[in-house]
């Protein structure tokens, strides 16, 4: 599949056949990081992680592509892999190097990432009636009065109150998981 | 609570661009100057993108598990496409079995120097090494009568049909070949000879003794004097025209242009020294194994990297597994070619190096790229000279180790070839040769301050170093032919490996994947049934059969008791189930157990299973550090496996009717056959392959962290010792396209 199709693909939310088509590239990556030290395990998970933020990257719209996606990925998982090495060996020294370029291009993004994941494992601590609330508001962008009658709330107000509920536990953990809050 | 939802909103539509222009700068000159706001907003934000992680996560899911699965799919549709997929990776090998093969290609003992080797020879056969009865402790005889002569003789005693070494005092050490000594009729001294020497060492003993050291009227810069008399019976002996005796001067350093001088008493009574002759400095050989002639540094990185550097076998395959980019039709390659190679080797740290004025004629920064063919030197012409077959050569030698050591440095490998292919030379003339080689640079200095130590060479026939050179040349050929070939199977092979363990781990994903499946499909069948027994519920049956893997899907209906069963079943939590029809509710238990090995540490691998009572599968629960943990639905009862590695060595654990709670496990040594009676006391054959898939994954995930380890060192040590060997790590844009699924 050519690369633009599946940038537009993930834009127009049909990513279950992007993705299916960058998985294609999962071989190359297990094997890199396999090669250096990485466990089968720790493969999946960078994958996923690198699947995940060239997603995302590709749902901006400022995104234009300038390499084709497999290189995109193939950096981004290198990247991600020395991050790892790294905090595992607590120093970044002794690494392989294993030439590694657009770091800038990928730091930001990973550190965007970071947060990120604090606020993925404070919503997952939520439960799963609020995740799912939360998600299907936002992510699905469904109306509350369809919210409500997919979770079985009696009205359209039970599911708001709830989904305000949800919204600000996840806001008051998130607040203190970052207690301290760079300004804009 | 109303101005707070209007504010989330706002902020909503802020986030999601859904702000008309207007609304947009008064909200963002809010945002300027409310920094709770501000933070608010980036609350806001970090739970969109959470939201947005955890949505991509489930999508992500999806594909990997259609990867997995059309893998196989396809797998078995056309097994060559295979290839594609796993071969990408360029990689380099070695291995203990490796070595052994190459080593056939010389029968000789390198490796493993015997006791039987003579530890150290020199030119001189001395019988043996040890034998007292030749070298006597220097006696010291009272003064002699000579009054002007204060320094004491010293006087061994000699059996002259043997060769003998003697040192003397001051540490002048004397090679007597035998049948050295003729009486005055010219007939062989058969009997013990008195061997009378006088030295003068330093010039402490020299003015002592009034000698002077002086040739004509120029004087002299002495590295010491010595005498040396011999008698027999009292009768003074000659030497014998056709030997010649060695005497090694203690020096500290060599220095250029030392010459000997006889010594000639005059009238009164002080010596003039004439008639200089250029000492030679024979070269005094060695035990060709106790010499050193990798490249420099080469074992200190082995060891730095972690490995055993006296493992002469491993060093050696290691080394001579390079070789393998010199043959002809490999793939040497060569950047010297491009003008920016400049070498790394600085020379100039060895500061034992003394450029006489004459001969740095060009400082080095005029030279760009004075090595010129600096790709370093063949490995498989050092494994053809460090062999038996080279003792007692000039190459036996450390004035060759030296040499070799720069040799290396410099990469050029007809300079070597010019040191094998000239055995029977002075080692001096063939360093001037290298000097008229390279004509500039400090190799040409370092290589003129060798030559001008005059180091000799070894007294053979020169008939036998010319069938050593041309075995060396025929030789490093075929070496280096024979460990590509052997590189290229060893390669073929690992690779054949690597892709076999690819298949199986796929498959056992494949397989893990489908069991999870048709477990959560059986115990939500199961629940579902007892749920809505008490609920007063039909549910629709599934479909029973085959199509387990799609049945849940099929059947989902929103906002209904299978749906709430399913996700309670999904989630293993308990839940309240609610038949919003007739308002009766059910809750379904879900309890949590916990499970701690003990010792987690000691084992390499360790797994945990549940085996339900009411259900046909096992489930494989997760868990880290030896702490594994699982939520237990009542209605069943579970039986407990664990198994974990040690290398080979397999513990186990099996606990009956497990219930919510908290469990130490200790677990138990075990054969691997009595592991399979036991799960096979369980009549759990999944369970029992699981298990097989779990010991052949440790073995082979040590096969593969050794050779992916000797990858790396391969990888590492090429770059250092081969910089100009074109660097071919894979480049991500290589990727090949996989034939499109179906």
């Amino acid at each position: 599949m050519q690369d633009q199709i599946i940038v537009e693909l993930i834009r127009s939310g049909k990513s279950d056949k992007a993705l299916n088509s960058l998985y294609k590239y999962f071989p190359l990556i297990r094997k890199h990081i396999r090669n250096f030290g990485g466990t089968r395990q720790d493969a999946e998970d960078i994958f996923q992680e690198g699947l995940i933020i060239l997603c995302r990257k590709a749902k901006d719209p400022s995104f234009t592509l300038i390499a084709q996606l497999s290189t995109y990925l193939y950096s981004v998982c290198r990247y991600l892999w020395k991050d790892e090495t790294g905090r595992r060996l607590q120093t970044t020294d002794s690494l392989p190097d294993i030439g590694v370029g657009d770091e800038e291009l990928w730091q930001a993004a990973i550190d965007e990432e970071t947060h990120a994941r604090l606020a993925e494992k404070v919503l997952n601590g939520l439960g799963d009636r609020c995740r799912e609330l939360l998600l299907l508001f936002y992510k699905s962008q469904l109306r509350l009065k369809d919210i409500a009658q997919r979770m079985g709330y009696s009205s359209e107000n039970t599911a708001k109150n709830q989904k305000y509920k949800c919204l600000e536990t996840a806001r008051t953990q998130l607040r203190e998981q970052k207690p301290t809050f760079e300004t804009l | 609570m109303r101005s707070e939802l209007q504010q989330i909103q706002q902020i909503e539509q802020y986030l999601s661009g859904q702000l008309s222009a207007e609304d947009l700068a008064a909200f963002e000159n809010l945002l300027a100057s409310d920094p709770t706001l501000r933070e608010k907003v980036e609350l806001q934000r970090g739970i969109h993108n959470g939201l947005d992680r955890i949505h991509w996560k489930s999508q992500i899911r999806g594909a990997r598990r259609s990867f997995h699965q059309k893998r196989i799919g396809w797998r078995w549709g056309g097994g060559l496409g295979l290839a594609l997929l796993t071969t990408v990776g360029f990689l380099l090998f070695n291995s203990p079995k490796a070595a052994h093969s190459i080593r056939l290609f010389h029968n000789d003992k390198t490796a493993t120097p015997t006791a039987s080797d003579t530890p150290i020879l020199s030119p001189i056969k001395t019988s043996t090494a040890v034998d007292s009865s030749s070298v006597f402790a220097p006696t010291i005889l009272p003064p002699v009568t000579n009054p002007s002569d204060p320094i004491p003789a010293q006087i061994f005693t000699i059996y002259t049909t043997r060769d003998t070494i003697l040192s003397s005092a001051e540490g002048l050490t004397l090679s007597i070949p035998a049948n050295a000594f003729l009486e005055s009729n010219g007939r062989l001294a058969k009997g013990p000879v008195q061997l009378l020497l006088r030295e003068a060492l330093n010039a402490e003993d020299i003015l002592k003794a009034g000698l002077s050291t002086r040739s004509g009227d120029q004087p002299l810069e002495t590295a010491g004097m010595f005498l040396i008399d011999a008698k027999e019976d009292g009768r003074l002996l000659t030497l014998n025209p056709q030997t010649t005796l060695y005497a090694d001067v203690p020096a500290n350093a060599i220095k250029p242009g030392m010459m000997l001088y006889t010594g000639v008493k005059k009238a009164d009574s002080t010596i003039d020294w004439i008639n200089p002759k250029p000492l030679e400095h024979n070269l005094v050989c060695v035990d060709i194994n106790m010499l050193n002639f990798y490249p420099p540094h080469y074992l200190d990185s082995i060891r730095q990297r972690g490995y055993n550097d006296h493992d002469k076998r491993f060093t050696d395959s290691l080394y001579y597994s390079f070789a393998q980019y010199f043959g002809s039709g490999t793939i040497y390659r060569s950047k010297v070619a491009q003008q920016e190679y400049s070498p790394r080797i600085a020379l100039k740290s060895d500061t034992f190096i003394e450029p006489r004025r004459d001969s740095v004629t060009s400082p080095r920064r005029n030279s760009v790229g004075w090595f010129p063919h600096s790709c370093g030197l063949n490995p498989a012409s050092i494994k053809t000279i460090w062999t038996e077959k080279f003792q007692h050569t000039l190459l036996a030698t450390h004035e060759f180790e030296e040499r070799l050591y720069w040799l290396h440095k410099c990469g050029d490998q007809s300079l070597l070839d010019l040191y094998i292919n000239h055995l029977d030379c002075n080692l001096y003339e063939l360093d001037s040769m290298v000097v008229a080689k390279t004509t500039n640079g400090d190799m040409h200095a370092l290589f003129l301050s060798f030559q001008a130590r005059r180091d000799g060479k070894v007294k053979a026939g020169s008939r036998q170093f010319q069938e050593l050179s041309d075995y060396y040349n025929k030789k490093t050929k075929e070496i280096t032919n024979a460990i590509a070939q052997e590189q290229q199977a060893y390669r073929d092979k690992m690779q054949t490996l690597e892709r076999l363990s690819e298949e199986k781990h796929d498959i056992h994903s494949q397989d893990s994947v489908n069991r999870a499946q048709q477990q959560l499909y059986e115990e939500y069948n199961y629940n579902l049934n007892r749920v809505a027994k008490k609920l007063g519920y039909h549910p629709k049956q599934p479909m029973p059969g085959q199509t387990v893997y799609r049945a849940p899907i099929t059947i989902l209906g929103w906002c209904n008791v299978d749906r709430q069963v399913y996700l309670a079943t999904q989630n293993r939590r308990p839940t309240r189930i609610i038949n919003q029809e007739n308002g009766k509710t059910y809750t379904l238990r879900y309890s949590p157990a916990n499970f701690h090995i003990l010792d987690p540490q000691n084992y390499d691998h360790i797994a945990v299973y549940l085996l339900p009572n009411k259900l046909s599968t096992f489930m494989r629960i997760t868990g880290s550090h030896g702490n594994f943990s699982e939520w237990l639905n009542d209605f069943f009862h579970y039986d407990l496996v664990c198994i974990a590695y040690k290398n080979e060595q397999a513990y186990y654990y099996i606990q009956s009717d497990i219930e919510a709670g908290d469990y130490s496990l200790g677990l138990i040594p075990i054969s691997a056959a009595q592991l399979d009676e036991r799960l096979n006391d369980l009549h759990r054959t999944d369970l029992i392959e699981d298990n097989h898939f779990t010991r052949w994954e440790v073995a082979d995930q040590k096969r593969h962290e050794q050779y992916m380890s000797v990858v790396r060192l391969h990888q590492q040590l090429r770059k250092w010792l081969f910089p100009c060997l074109i660097d071919d790590l894979p480049e991500p844009v290589i990727i090949r396209e996989t034939p499109t699924y179906k």
